[in-house]
């Protein structure tokens, strides 16, 4: 089981007392720490700030759940700088880098992931 | 199914009430197994006009009310980024097409999000009937569905529903052809994101994450799916192979059973040549796509599809392609035909067109046959096995290169997105991939089955005709000699005369004088006018090749079996002289014919699927010109380049 990471997540986050897509984030600040979400690390948890741009991609992101506010937990990233996984609304979503690029997020808190 | 399900099936008397219902909901929501189970096994597929869009419809009973249930594709969102999302919308939007009720799918699994598509549903003003599928799913995520709060905070008719099961199909059925047809009721007061509580994730959620932990892990998980790519080869080459025998032995039986109660001349050979024949060509491939058909269907419900997509989307993104093309070329390997109709799924247009026109380089199981019996006449086995592997990453290497050619061409710019949910792993439903798998072979037979059976036919009027009355007498002469002589291989001297006369007719055939007039096309390559021939008649169905080259070297019937390649074809081809006494056939031309196999578009069937799926002759005309071209090309290019270098000897 040589292969098996030694991290252990235990999160907790209820991912359904979020605000819905017609609500602003509450506590959105725009504040320092906020960055792309395609520099995801496996076991973070970020919240949404804002999706860029307004084409077939940000429609996209807005039907799959990305509303500001909301947070999500990354879960996996593919190899070779391929599609990042992450847990939104409780349920799996893969993203092209591309289109994780579009949104600006926040650090939400700390995800339980010790190092 | 059971007779109840035939019984749904009927002309509308004048007592019955009909109601037209759409399942709407997103792609693996689960609509399509809902359909299964509301309307028993009787589907028709249903074509959306001006479009190849394809989904299926059935009809179903609950008291007087028949209900036409119709599965639209599935949809996202209300502002269309597919072709298939685009027309589920225009179907429900368009006053001529519109349903009476619309029936959404509501995934449990993530609530928030299908609430957000069901509020821009209710804006079409059409009535809906909730069916709440996957709270099973909900639970193990750690987010329980009140389903009571659910139906009062929407205010619309709902039912807790299993599509993988079948629970609560009944009430589903009901409530449909109850509900009252008016404008849909006014939302409830209630917030129905509240219908959902949290707590701990169960088992079975953490089951799917630590699966995920090693299935995508960065070094396990491209292993793990190398292994599952390995299984679908074995089940396609290797447990199809009986079943493909006991179709040849069932098409031999047939044809002898034709030939005791027929006599010789056209009509028995249009049966066993022509009918019995082509019939046996498009079954031949019924377990291989079965089999196919089946495991992927079955990879799919477990979930780890999603993960395949996931792991390979970067790599196949680097070719032109993307992650979701990797079911259509995988697929190919088999056969291009289900492997062109997989590439619906491809959501961005470019991406489907550039993965249709690269399937068929993928070598089917159609070429295997020719290859072995090319590599077991002319090569030791220490190459062949090789050679083999050559020819396979060929048709690959060439397909990466025309991909990446097409979109920096005729398929420039586009972006196709990802943005898919891995769902969670899921124990797959027997029932449900066996009549995915029947669906699928049906519609094989229905579409490829045809084309090949009709090109079969037309390859043999052209092989069997003209019939010159003369050459028939002569030959007849030698037998009558023979028998007259009644030597002790009487039986072997007269069958050797009937394959030499099966070899005079074929040789002033149409056929043959069509292959005379192309070979001067093929000498560059080293073809002589016989592999010409067999070249020709391969154009509408590959898998003709070997039975015009058997019966051109007088062989009689010459068995295509993959795994024991007829040896007297080896030594004829190894054998053959031209009419200077030199060699006709040598390494180098049946490396040349190999290679004129594994990029040649050499099946009808296959042109007619890109056709259907594309909606225009212009794919199937552009895939056949440049494939047959790249074939040619390099072919020649082995031919003359291998002389050069001394190998033609």
């Amino acid at each position: 089981m040589g292969l098996r990471p030694t991290r252990k997540t235990n999160v907790t986050t209820a991912s359904m007392e979020i605000p819905g897509s017609s609500e602003p984030a509450p506590d959105a600040q725009p504040a320092a720490a906020s960055r792309a979400l395609d520099s995801a690390q496996r076991g973070e948890v970020l919240r949404v700030v804002s999706v860029g741009g307004a084409d077939a991609v940000s429609d996209r992101l807005a039907a799959c759940g990305v509303w500001d506010g909301v947070e999500l937990e990354c879960l996996a990233s593919a190899p070779f700088g391929g599609p990042l996984l992450f847990r939104i609304h409780g349920y799996r979503l893969a993203l092209l880098r591309a289109e994780a690029a579009r949104v600006v997020v926040a650090r939400s808190g700390d995800s339980g992931v010790e190092q | 199914m059971s007779d109840g399900a035939a019984d749904t099936i009927g002309e509308v008397t004048g007592s019955t009430r009909a109601r037209k219902v759409a399942l709407f909901g997103r792609a693996n929501s689960g609509k399509t197994s809902l359909l299964m189970h509301l309307t028993g096994s009787l589907q028709r597929p249903v074509n959306f006009p001006g479009t190849s869009v394809e989904s299926v419809e059935s009809t179903c009973r609950s008291g007087d009310c028949q209900l036409q249930v119709v599965d639209l594709p599935g949809v996202a969102s209300l502002t269309p980024q597919s072709r298939d999302e685009q027309v589920a919308i225009d179907s429900v939007r368009d006053p001529k097409t519109r349903p009476d009720l619309l029936c959404f799918v509501l995934d449990a699994g993530k609530l928030v999000v299908e609430l957000r598509l069901l509020q821009q549903l209710r804006g079409l003003g059409l009535p809906i009937v909730v069916a709440l599928t996957k709270v099973d799913v909900a639970e193990a995520e750690g987010f329980p569905i009140d389903s009571e709060h659910l139906r009062r905070a929407l205010g619309l008719p709902l039912v807790v529903v299993d599509g993988a099961r079948g629970a609560g199909v009944d009430e589903l059925r009901c409530l449909l052809a109850e509900t009252p047809l008016e404008q849909a009721s006014p939302e409830g007061a209630d917030d129905p994101r509240g219908a959902a509580t949290t707590q701990a994730r169960s088992l079975q959620r953490s089951l799917t994450d630590r699966l995920d932990r090693w299935l995508l892990h960065p070094l396990f998980g491209p292993v793990f799916l190398t292994a599952v790519v390995l299984v679908m080869f074995q089940l396609v080459f290797t447990v199809a192979e009986p079943f493909m025998e006991w179709i040849e032995i069932g098409q031999g039986w047939l044809s002898g059973g034709i030939e005791s109660v027929t006599s010789p001349g056209a009509l028995r050979s249009f049966l066993v040549d022509g009918v019995v024949n082509g019939v046996g060509s498009s079954l031949i491939f019924v377990p291989q796509i079965a089999l196919l058909i089946a495991f992927v269907t079955c990879v799919e419900a477990t979930g780890y599809m999603a993960r395949a997509v996931f792991l390979l989307d970067r790599l196949l993104r680097r070719f032109g392609l993307s992650g979701k093309s990797f079911i259509p070329l995988a697929s190919s390997f088999a056969c291009a035909i289900p492997g062109i109709a997989a590439s619906r799924i491809l959501g961005d247009e470019r991406d489907r067109l550039a993965t249709i026109a690269v399937a068929p380089l993928m070598s089917c199981s159609a070429r295997l046959p020719v290859y072995v019996v090319l590599l077991a006449a002319f090569f030791p086995s220490y190459q062949a096995g090789l050679m083999l592997f050559g020819l396979y990453a060929l048709g690959i290497v060439t397909a990466i290169l025309v991909s990446l050619v097409l979109r920096r061409t005729v398929l420039k710019g586009g972006h196709s997105m990802l943005a898919m949910e891995l769902p969670t792993y899921q124990r797959p439903r027997l029932k449900l991939i066996a009549r995915h798998t029947w669906f699928s072979v049906k519609s094989f037979l229905v579409t490829a089955g045809t084309v090949i059976f009709a090109a079969t036919i037309v390859v043999w009027a052209l092989a069997y005709f003209p019939r010159p009355a003369e050459l028939g007498a002569s030959f007849e002469r030698e037998r009558a000699a023979v028998k007259m002589e009644a030597p002790a291989d009487r039986d072997d001297q007269i069958a050797a005369i009937d394959a030499r006369e099966a070899a005079a007719y074929l040789e002033q055939s149409y056929l043959a004088s069509l292959g005379r007039g192309i070979q001067p096309v093929f000498a560059p390559a080293g073809f002589d006018w016989r592999l010409t021939v067999g070249v020709v008649a391969a154009f509408p169905a590959r898998e003709l090749v070997i039975p015009t080259l058997g019966t051109l070297y007088s062989l009689g019937e010459v068995e295509a079996s993959a795994d024991d390649p007829d040896p007297r074809l080896n030594d004829a081809l190894r054998n053959a002289k031209g009419p200077d006494g030199k060699p006709t056939m040598n390494g180098l031309i049946a490396l040349a014919v190999m290679v004129f196999f594994a990029l040649c578009s050499q099946c009808a069937a296959t042109l007619a699927a890109i056709r259907r799926e594309t909606h225009s002759w212009r794919w199937p005309i552009f895939t056949f010109g440049y494939m047959t071209a790249l074939a040619w090309l390099a072919a020649v290019a082995i031919y003359q380049f291998g002389t050069l270098l001394g190998f033609g000897g």
